[in-house]
Parts: structure tokens; C-alpha cells; sequence
């Protein structure tokens, strides 16, 4: 009976302990994944944070002022061409009922010729250029 | 009980109970233990109690994990909170911290230094390969290869492989749009410590409004979101900078204020600097104009004077102003620029800017109920906004007659720039002074930054003036197609070895827009503006901060989602609108 006994005890010890062991280690893997979790978080809030200086160096009004006076065709809307909705069919001339002849054209030749201006224009970038790098140069 | 061999103690019990559980006593009912069996099971109770406990304790942590909770959260609370990045009130980044490597080498270490240099100097272009070469071959265990390397060149000199070589992490504050608003966000040192500006503010005075961003769970702090609108604040620098160009003058500023709110939409101070790189950033001329200096505005001051002089009921609309002789006060001379010598009505004492005239006034509401309304205005403190540099007013020590008279003109008393724009704010948006903000402020909190300084009927006649002015008067270069514009020009001359110069100027141009319901202030100041051939070899107000200032208005409306007026707001229409409306 107490042999029994012995032995049983003796098997659940071991069980026991490799349960113990099996959980240690898991918890032990669990932390290091967890850390390195952590790690890759940290790294991307970083990238974050540089993709965003970045994003806001793109679009500092000086350079866009810049890119668009080169590659763009356009000027600042002057304020005659501001109207009410209700004034749109007599300003826009496809639109008017009557001049049925000049069509939609008007508005489909301003938009074709202003795209193949854009198209026409648009520089090759490098790949990933170090915009970083480009706002520390700035500092003369 | 008196038999001390009868009495029973309480190990004795213990010794019965223990012989009792093993089962086996010897002559005196004790347990034996010196039969190994009673010891053995002794033995085994005891290590079964352990496991019992053990086992306890296990189920409790695995079903009721509250405390293992506990200790995780305690571990990790002791991170860093970065500094909270900066940003404008659409949400572009305008200063933020990004982590730099640092490239070291440990020369031990290195194999073969010539295959390093060749490797690494395609990518280091200003790397001086001589000095490398050496650092490479002393026997140190560590040299700096080069400092402040870009995340992105990191990795791409991390790929090369070298060994020997690594990196040390450096947190670097990166102002990404460079000096665009460079006053307003300020700069700081090595450290990170703020030096000035919005900087300064988030370690100094506003150091509870930083710790109020932060989330200590996350190690990340909320940005600080500024009043500044970027487009804006560039359309007002931008158009600055070609005026000090063309009247080679020595600065400029610019403020572009909510008239509704207090927020300061734009802000900008010539010359400038660049915060990445802020070496010149405490050289003289580079002050904030702004808050950080102080100065005598003028004529634009002299629409404080009107307002009070209708506030007192001293004037109306049509009262008259002799103007035909210079005053004399003290040992100087009171006239006027654009003397007209004849009686002039109200308005015409605004728009021909008679200094004659709004002295008369001035002494008309008298000495001490004009101290007081300037004090209720707050020309007689320091304004305290987020930026720290602020400048006191400057006054008479003892203020005279004269002392009146010349201050209803702008002159004799030096404020802030911005602390005109904000009264001007309340004179034209109903009597309100607000305090001005540098920060993003809800709506619903205006009040409580604000008081009622005028009623809304003198709010309504300075409208009129400010319109009448632009429309007729001097302001005429300001008028922009679209946005009906009011304001005052302003000449000030500048005290130049004691005495007031005739050829060094201080030219402003204080105004509103738009005139039917304003929702802008501005005031814009020229620095020493030079006369040129096309403005007929004027220098004044009405030839270069006007002008300046329109072609700022006429940029930056549209930016600011105000919708244009088919026709201009007529001066009259304004003084016939109901008040309150």
C-alpha cells in the first residue's frame, strides 16, 4: 500500500515538475516574443515619426510653391472666378442650355491640356531620397 | 491538579494526536519514533502539506491573477515620456524628435581598414579618409566615425556588414519645415531643453500642459497643437520677404490673429532662422518682433484714441475737429503730415491721420479717464502669451499733458505688436479683447479669456472708420478684390540717438477683414523701408506696409476659407447694419 503509494507520489512529483517546467519555459519564450513585440512596436512608432518629418518636409508650402510654379500651369484663382452655384450655367459655357454647338468640349479640352501638361513634366524621383538628410543639410 | 504529573499540557496533546495519525504508541501511549515506519510517515505528512500548499498557492495565481498583474505594470512604469512634437492646427508636423545614430568604430576590432574606408566612403561623402585611417590604426577601443547619421543612411551603412563598426542611438529635435514659423516654435539645445519660443514654454511655464499630453502607459506624449495655420503663416512670411526685399528694409512682422477666438493663425518676424541649425538664432536682429520687442506703432495707435473718445461719448460721428494750427505742448511741436488746415469731421481726422486732431480728442476725454481706458486695454502690462519672450510696454514715468497727446498718436508709448492686434480685435469684433493664443483654443472657452472692453455701438463706428480709411483714406493700397479690407496706416519715426528721424521708419498697417463681419485682424510693419523711384520717393505707410499688407490679405483669404464678396462692402452700410445682427 505505502509502495503504492511511494510510487505514485513519485510519478506526480515528476509530472508535476515537468508541468512546472513546461510552463516556465513557455512563460520564459512568451517574454522574449513579448520583448520582441515590443522592440518591433518601438521601431515602427519610430518609422512613424520619420515617415511623418518626412511627410511634413514634403509638404512644406515653400517647396509645393516651388513644384508648382515649375510643372504646373496654373495661377492662383483670381476671385472673378469664384461664383454661386446658381451662376454656373450662365459662366460656364457648355453648360448653357443654347450653346448646345461648343458642347462639354470646353471644359474637356481645358482639363486634357492641363493633365498633358502634367504628365509631360513629371521628373523621375530616385528611389527613396534622404529627406532627412535634406532637412538637416538645410541648415547651411 | 495538584498532582504535577497528572497536569496535561498542551504539547502533550500534540504528541497524542501525532501518535494517533501514525498509528503506533509505545508503552505510554506516545508514538515511537524510533521505528522507522512513524518516522517515515512523519516525513511524508510533512512533504504533503508542502505540496498542498504549493498547489494552493498555483491555483490561486492561475485563477486569480490579480497580483501577477501588479507586478508586470510595475516593471515597465519607469519609461521615458519623449518630448511632445509640435504641430500646426491641420496637423503637419513642425517639430518632432527622431532618433540619429552615431557611428563608432572599435579599431581592435577591425580586420582590414582598408576594405572598410573603401566600403564606407561612397556613402560618407565628406568623410576625411586620412583622419579615419588614422583613428583606425591607433590601438583605442572606440572612436567616433561620424556623428548625427540619418535613419536612413543608418541602415544602409548597417548592410554593409563592417565589423567593428557600430552605432550609438541619439535622439535629435527635427524642425522639418525649417524656419517657417521659427519664432513661434523656438529652439532647443543638445539637451532638449527648450530655449525659446514654444520650446521654452513646454519646459517652463507650460510644464503641467506638457505632463498633461503625455500617456505614461505608452511612452508617447500627444502633440501640442499650435494656432498656426503653415499655409498661412508661409503666404505672410513669403509676402514679408519680398517687402524687406524691395524697400531693402532692415525687418518686417506680421501677425494674422482670429478676431473671433484670440488664436494667432500666423506670425512672422524678419529676418528669421533656421531652428535645425539655430547658431543665429541669438544675434540681434533676429528678436521676435512680435511679442519679444516692443515698439512706438504710431498712427495705427491712434484708433484706440477714437475708440475711447466714443466710448466716453466725448465725440460723435460728427462732431469737428479744429486742425488749421500745430499744437504746442512742453517744448515741442504737434503737426500734422498731411496738413489740411481747415476744420475737419471726425472721419476726416481718421482718414487724413491728423495728429492734431486726435490729440484734441485725447485731451477732450482728459488725462486720467485716458491712463485708464489704455490700462483697460492692457497697454500697461506686460501680455503674457505661450511665448516666453514678451517684452513690458514701455511709458512716461510720469505721465504729462504731453505725455496725452502724443500717445493718442502712437507715440511716447512702445507695446507689442501683438498686443495692438488684440485690441484691435475688439474694436472691430464687438468690443471683446481676448487674450491672444499661440495654441489651437475651443470656441466654447472664449469667453473665458475674454471681456468686453467697448460696447458693441463703438465696435460698430471703428468698423466704419477702418473701412472709410481704406476705401478713401490712406489705406486705399490695401483694398483687395473680393474681401471687403479695413485698417490704419501708421508712420512712425524712430528714435534714433535720442531724437525722433526723419528718414528711419517704422511703417504699419493695422486692419481687418472682412469689413461686414470681421474675422481676421492683422497688422503688418515694415522695418526701415527705403524710398524708391516707383513710390515717387515716398517712404510712408501708404507706399509700402499698405501695399505689403494687401497683397498679404489677397493671398492668405482664400487659404482661410472666406468666401468672396461678388461686391465691395460699402463704409456706409457698415454704419447702417443693426448692431448684434
Amino acid at each position: 500500500m505505502i509502495r503504492f503509494l511511494n510510487a505514485a507520489l513519485v510519478i506526480a512529483v515528476l509530472i508535476a515538475a515537468s508541468i512546472v517546467y513546461g510552463l516556465e519555459r513557455e512563460s520564459r519564450l512568451a517574454d522574449g516574443r513579448l520583448g520582441k513585440i515590443n522592440r518591433a512596436i518601438a521601431e515602427e512608432r519610430e518609422q512613424i515619426r520619420r515617415l511623418r518629418a518626412e511627410w511634413s518636409y514634403l509638404n512644406t508650402p515653400a517647396r509645393l510653391e516651388k513644384l508648382a510654379v515649375k510643372h504646373l500651369q496654373h495661377a492662383p484663382s483670381p476671385v472673378s472666378q469664384v461664383i454661386k452655384l446658381n451662376e454656373v450655367e450662365s459662366r460656364v459655357p457648355g453648360l448653357a442650355p443654347e450653346g448646345e454647338a461648343g458642347g462639354d468640349d470646353a471644359i474637356a479640352t481645358m482639363l486634357d491640356g492641363n493633365v498633358a501638361a502634367v504628365e509631360g513634366e513629371v521628373p523621375q524621383q530616385p528611389a527613396q531620397p534622404d529627406l532627412i538628410g535634406n532637412i538637416l543639410k538645410g541648415m547651411e | 491538579m495538584t498532582d504535577p504529573a497528572q497536569k496535561v499540557t498542551f504539547f502533550m496533546v500534540v504528541r497524542w494526536l501525532f501518535a494517533k495519525a501514525l498509528g503506533s504508541t509505545d508503552a505510554t501511549g506516545l508514538p515511537n519514533f524510533k521505528q522507522g515506519r512513524a518516522r517515515g510517515r512523519l516525513v511524508l505528512a510533512v512533504f504533503v502539506l508542502c505540496f498542498v500548499a504549493i498547489s494552493g498557492r498555483i491555483i490561486q495565481l492561475a485563477v486569480f491573477d490579480d497580483g501577477f498583474n501588479r507586478i508586470r505594470t510595475s516593471s515597465t512604469a519607469k519609461v521615458r515620456i519623449p518630448r511632445p512634437d509640435i504641430i500646426d492646427r491641420n496637423g503637419f508636423v513642425l517639430a518632432t524628435d527622431l532618433r540619429t545614430g552615431s557611428m563608432f568604430a572599435n579599431p581592435r576590432k577591425v580586420n582590414d581598414i582598408d576594405e572598410a574606408i573603401e566600403l564606407l566612403s561612397p556613402h560618407l561623402p565628406d568623410l576625411d579618409v586620412g583622419k579615419l585611417r588614422k583613428k583606425l590604426q591607433s590601438d583605442k577601443g572606440f572612436v567616433w566615425v561620424k556623428r548625427e547619421v540619418t535613419p536612413r543612411l543608418q541602415e544602409t551603412l548597417h548592410d554593409l556588414g563592417i565589423a567593428g563598426f557600430g552605432f550609438r542611438n541619439e535622439t535629435r529635435r527635427i524642425y522639418p519645415m525649417s524656419r517657417l514659423a521659427s519664432h513661434v516654435l523656438g529652439f532647443v539645445d543638445v539637451d532638449s531643453v527648450g530655449l525659446a519660443g514654444i520650446e521654452k514654454y513646454l519646459d517652463d511655464r507650460g510644464r503641467l500642459f506638457a505632463a498633461s499630453l503625455a500617456d505614461p502607459h505608452k511612452a508617447a506624449a500627444a502633440p501640442v497643437e499650435l494656432s498656426l495655420d503653415v499655409r498661412v503663416q508661409h503666404g505672410l512670411t513669403e509676402e514679408l520677404k519680398r517687402a524687406v526685399k524691395k524697400y531693402k528694409a532692415k525687418g518686417a512682422l506680421g501677425i494674422v490673429m482670429d478676431a473671433t477666438t484670440g488664436e494667432v493663425v500666423a506670425s512672422s518676424s524678419l529676418p528669421d532662422f533656421n531652428p535645425n541649425d539655430p547658431k543665429d538664432a541669438l544675434k540681434k536682429d533676429r528678436i521676435n518682433r512680435f511679442t519679444g520687442g516692443v515698439f512706438e506703432m504710431g498712427s495705427v495707435f491712434k484708433a484706440v484714441t477714437f475708440a475711447m473718445a466714443f466710448e466716453q461719448r466725448t465725440i460723435t460721428l460728427q462732431s469737428r475737429f479744429d486742425v488749421r494750427a500745430p499744437l504746442r505742448a512742453g517744448g515741442s511741436k504737434i503737426d500734422d503730415f498731411h496738413p489740411q488746415r481747415r476744420i475737419l469731421t471726425v472721419p476726416e481726422v481718421f482718414t487724413y491721420s491728423s495728429n492734431i486732431g486726435t490729440a484734441k480728442m485725447a485731451l477732450g476725454v482728459g488725462v486720467d479717464a485716458h491712463q485708464a481706458f489704455l490700462e483697460k486695454m492692457g497697454f500697461f502690462d506686460r501680455l503674457r502669451t505661450e511665448i516666453p519672450e514678451a517684452a513690458a510696454p514701455l511709458r512716461p514715468r510720469k505721465w504729462r499733458t504731453v505725455s496725452t497727446m502724443t500717445a493718442s498718436f502712437g507715440h511716447g508709448i512702445s507695446v507689442q505688436p501683438l498686443q495692438l492686434v488684440s485690441a484691435a480685435a475688439a474694436l472691430v469684433n464687438g468690443g471683446r479683447l481676448i487674450t491672444p493664443t499661440f495654441l489651437k483654443r475651443d470656441r466654447e472657452l472664449v469667453p473665458s479669456h475674454s471681456r468686453q472692453v467697448i460696447s458693441a455701438e463703438t465696435s460698430k463706428k471703428m468698423r466704419y472708420l477702418f473701412r472709410l480709411n481704406v476705401e478713401k483714406g490712406s489705406g486705399r493700397k490695401a483694398e483687395t478684390t473680393g474681401f471687403s479690407v479695413g485698417g490704419k496706416t501708421g508712420t512712425a519715426e524712430k528714435v534714433v540717438g535720442g531724437r525722433y528721424s526723419k528718414k528711419h521708419r517704422f511703417n504699419s498697417f493695422l486692419g481687418a477683414f472682412p469689413m461686414n463681419a470681421p474675422r481676421y485682424v492683422l497688422v503688418v510693419s515694415i522695418d526701415e523701408p527705403q524710398p524708391l523711384p516707383e513710390t515717387h520717393g515716398f517712404a510712408t505707410s501708404g507706399w509700402n506696409a499698405v501695399p505689403t499688407a494687401g497683397k498679404v490679405i489677397a493671398r492668405i483669404a482664400p487659404l482661410l476659407g472666406l468666401r468672396p464678396e461678388t461686391e465691395p462692402v460699402a463704409a456706409e452700410s457698415i454704419l447702417n447694419a443693426r448692431v448684434g445682427g
